[in-house]
C-alpha cells in the first residue's frame, strides 16, 4: 500500500518537533527514517500509526486520508522498541489477540498463528510466556504478532535496538526477506546507519524535525545534499569551499561562499613531502583497518580522515609531513549548510 | 604491626591496618542497626501481644500479667447481640466502602496517569489531599455539611465519609502500578484493531489486578476498624464495631475488650497473609 505523508507539522507545547515533513512511499517499498535521537523520527512514525495527531498536514494510506482516524482503524502493524508483548498471554495468545479482535474463528486463528510462528521459527515456543524468552525471540514474536494480521503497512520503531550486534544483523536480513516475501510497505526508525543501509530501499535522513534528504542508500552516500547527511552516513571530511579549492586535483568548485565540499576519506590521498604544498599537514594518528590504513591528518587547523589501501602504499609514521590531494574529483560533492550541531 | 613489616612493606601494612579499622566500624554499625531494628519490631508488636495475652485472663478486670487461662471473654463477646450487630454493621460498611472506593479509584487513577488535560496536576493533588487530613476533620466536616442538606448520621454517611478518607490509598496504589506500565502495551492493542474499551479490559486491567486487590484490602481494613471518621458520622442506633469498642472501653474495663481487639488483630493478620500469598508482599507497598 503506498503511503503519502504531506507537510506534517507537530508541536508539543512550544516544541516544534516536526517541520513540513513530506514523504512519498511506493507500494512494497522498505524505507528508513534515520537520524540522531531527538530529530523527530519516532514522532513522525507515531503520526503515521495514529498514536499522535499531527498539528497540520496529512497522512494518506493507499489513497485514503487517515489523518484523523484512530490507530485501531488504520490496519497498520507496529513493532515497538521494547516489543510491548502482553505479559499475561502466551506467545500463541499474543499472536491470536488481533485475530480475536477481528472475530476470526478458532480454527482460522490456530492455523494463522502456526503459520506466523513458523515464519519466525518459533513454533516450539507457542505456549511460553514472553518473559521467559530471550530478547531476540521476543523481537521475533513482536514481528510475528504484527505480521499475522497481514497488514498492508508495517512500522518498526528502533525494533533492533535491544539486540546484540550479531543477532541484529541476522534479524535485519531475516526481516527484509519476510517483508519482501509478503510484500508489505515498511517504515523503520533507527539511529543506526548500518541498519538503515542493510534494510532500506530508500532512506530519509532527518535532523531537527526536518527531512534533509530522501533517497536510495547509494545516492545518500555518493551525493549527500547537506553537510549533516554527509556527516551522518559514513565518514566524511566537510571542508569550506575555499579550503577545498587548494587541493590540486579538485580545483575551484561551488564558487559560492556558503558552500561546503564533502570528501569521503577514501577519496583523499596523502604523500610524504618536504617542500611547500598548497595543502599540507602532518600525520597525527594511523590505524590499520584490515586492507586499508586510516590516517588522521592535521592540516589547516582541522583533523582530516584519509583512508588508503595498503596494497599500493607504504605506511607513514606519525609526525610525517604530507601533501593532501583527492584522487577522484567527481566523487566530491558540494553541499549547503555547516556540520555544526551534527551528531 | 612489627617494625620490619612496616619498613619492608609499608603500603601493604597500612592498607591492612585501615582495612581492619573499617571492618570494626562496620561491625559496630551493623550491631547498632540490628538493635534499633529489634527495638522497633518489639515496639510495634508487643502492645498487640499484651492485648492478646490479657484476653485470656481469668480476672474480671484488665490487668497485666494475665492470671490463669480462659475463653470466657470470647464466649461473652459472642453472647452479646450488640457486639454481633456492630460487627455486621462494620462488615457492611467495609464492603460498601471498598466497592465504592475501587469504582472511583480505578477510573480516576487511569485518567490521572494516562490523561492529558488541563488541570491534571491540580486534580491529582485534590484527590490525594484527604490523606493529609486527620480522619476527625473529615468526620466533622461531613457531619456539618450533612446538616446543611438534612443528611443525618447513618451507615450511608459513614460509607461516604470513609470513601473520601480511603480513596487516596486506592488511587495511589493503582496509579503506582499504572505509572510502571508501558503505554506501548495499550498502543500495541490499538494497533491490532482493538477498541479503547477492549484494550482497557483485556490488557490494562489485567496488569492492574494486583494493585486493585492490594488497594481494596487496605481500604477494607481501614473502613472496618476506622474510629475517627465513624465517631462523627455513625448513627447512634447502628454503631460500627470500632465505635462500640470505644464505648465499651470507656464504661467497662472487662477483658472482653481485649478479646475483641485480639479477634481484630487476627482478622487483619489473616487478610495480610492471604494477600501476600495471592499477589506478593512487594506489590503491597505504596
Amino acid at each position: 500500500m503506498p503511503i503519502e505523508v504531506a507537510d506534517i507539522n507537530k508541536h508539543f507545547g512550544k516544541l516544534h518537533v516536526l517541520r513540513d515533513c513530506s514523504l512519498s512511499i511506493r507500494d512494497g517499498e522498505t524505507i528508513t527514517l534515520l537520524g540522531a535521537s531527538g530529530c523527530g523520527k519516532t514522532t513522525l512514525l507515531r503520526c503515521i500509526a495514529g498514536f499522535e495527531t499531527p498539528s497540520s498536514g496529512k497522512v494518506v494510506l493507499g489513497g485514503e486520508d487517515v489523518t484523523r482516524l484512530p490507530p485501531n482503524q488504520r490496519g497498520v502493524g507496529f513493532v515497538f522498541q521494547n516489543y510491548a508483548l502482553f505479559p499475561h498471554m502466551t506467545v500463541a495468545e499474543n499472536l491470536a489477540y488481533g485475530l480475536r479482535v477481528r472475530r476470526a474463528d478458532r480454527s482460522t486463528r490456530k492455523a494463522k498463528v502456526e503459520e506466523a510462528l513458523a515464519l519466525v521459527s518459533l513454533t516450539e515456543f507457542a505456549d511460553r510466556y514472553p518473559q521467559s524468552l530471550s530478547g531476540g525471540q521476543q523481537q521475533r514474536v513482536a514481528i510475528a504478532r504484527a505480521l499475522v494480521l497481514r497488514p498492508k503497512v508495517l512500522l518498526l520503531d528502533e525494533a533492533f535496538n535491544a539486540l546484540d550486534a550479531k543477532l541484529r544483523v541476522a534479524m535485519q536480513i531475516e526481516l527484509r526477506k519476510i517483508v519482501k516475501q509478503v510484500g508489505i510497505t515498511t517504515i523503520c526508525v533507527t539511529h543506526d546507519q548500518t541498519e538503515a543501509l542493510t534494510i532500506s530501499d530508500r532512506i530519509a535522513v532527518m535532523s531537527k524535525g526536518q527531512i534533509d534528504q530522501f533517497a536510495t542508500p547509494t545516492e545518500i552516500y555518493d551525493t549527500p545534499t547537506t553537510a549533516y547527511v554527509a556527516d551522518f552516513i559514513g565518514a566524511a571530511n566537510v571542508l569550506p569551499a575555499e579550503l577545498a579549492a587548494k587541493l590540486p586535483s579538485l580545483g575551484a568548485r561551488g564558487s559560492r561562499e556558503d558552500r561546503m565540499i564533502v570528501i569521503r576519506p577514501e577519496n583523499l590521498t596523502v604523500r610524504p613531502t618536504k617542500g611547500s604544498e598548497p595543502l599540507a599537514g602532518t600525520i597525527a594518528f594511523a590505524r590499520i583497518t584490515g586492507p586499508s590504513v586510516e590516517y588522521e591528518v592535521e592540516a589547516a587547523e582541522r583533523k582530516l580522515r584519509v583512508l588508503v589501501s595498503r596494497a599500493d602504499h607504504d605506511m607513514l609514521d606519525i609526525g610525517t609531513p604530507v601533501a593532501l590531494d583527492v584522487d577522484k574529483a567527481d566523487a566530491c560533492v558540494a553541499v549547503s549548510g555547516s556540520v555544526e550541531g551534527s551528531a | 604491626m612489627s617494625e620490619t613489616m612496616t619498613t619492608s612493606r609499608p603500603a601493604t601494612a597500612d592498607v591492612a591496618e585501615r582495612g581492619n579499622a573499617s571492618k570494626v566500624i562496620d561491625r559496630i554499625g551493623a550491631t547498632i542497626l540490628a538493635i534499633i531494628a529489634v527495638c522497633t519490631v518489639l515496639l510495634l508488636s508487643v502492645p498487640s501481644l499484651i492485648v492478646i495475652a490479657i484476653s485470656f485472663t481469668e480476672t474480671a478486670y484488665i490487668g497485666f500479667p494475665p492470671q490463669g487461662f480462659t475463653f470466657q471473654w470470647y464466649a461473652d463477646l459472642f453472647a452479646r447481640d450488640q457486639i454481633i450487630d456492630a460487627a455486621v454493621t462494620s462488615l457492611q460498611i467495609s464492603a460498601a466502602t471498598t466497592c465504592l472506593s475501587l469504582a472511583l479509584a480505578i477510573p480516576a487513577a487511569y485518567g490521572l496517569v494516562r490523561g492529558r488535560f488541563f488541570g491534571r496536576g491540580f486534580a491529582s493533588a485534590l484527590i490525594v489531599a484527604p490523606q493529609m487530613l486527620p480522619g476527625m476533620v473529615i468526620g466533622v466536616a461531613t457531619l456539618f455539611f450533612g446538616a446543611y442538606i438534612a443528611f443525618r448520621q447513618s451507615n450511608l454517611m459513614v460509607i461516604l465519609a470513609l470513601t473520601v478518607f480511603c480513596l487516596p490509598f486506592a488511587v495511589r496504589m493503582v496509579m503506582a502500578r499504572l505509572t510502571q506500565l508501558d503505554p506501548a502495551l495499550e498502543e500495541a492493542s490499538l494497533s491490532m484493531g482493538a477498541s479503547k474499551t477492549r484494550t482497557f479490559f483485556e490488557i490494562t486491567a489485567r496488569q492492574l489486578v494486583g494493585a486493585i486487590i492490594a488497594g481494596g484490602a487496605f481500604v477494607a481494613i481501614e473502613a472496618f476498624d476506622n474510629l475517627t471518621v465513624a465517631l462523627f458520622t455513625a448513627s447512634p442506633r447502628s454503631r460500627p464495631l470500632s465505635v462500640e469498642l470505644y464505648n465499651l472501653v470507656q464504661f467497662d474495663s472487662s477483658p472482653m475488650v481485649a478479646a475483641l481487639s485480639s479477634l481484630e488483630i487476627l482478622a487483619a493478620f489473616v487478610v495480610m497473609i492471604v494477600l501476600a500469598k495471592a499477589v506478593g508482599l512487594d506489590r503491597l507497598r505504596t
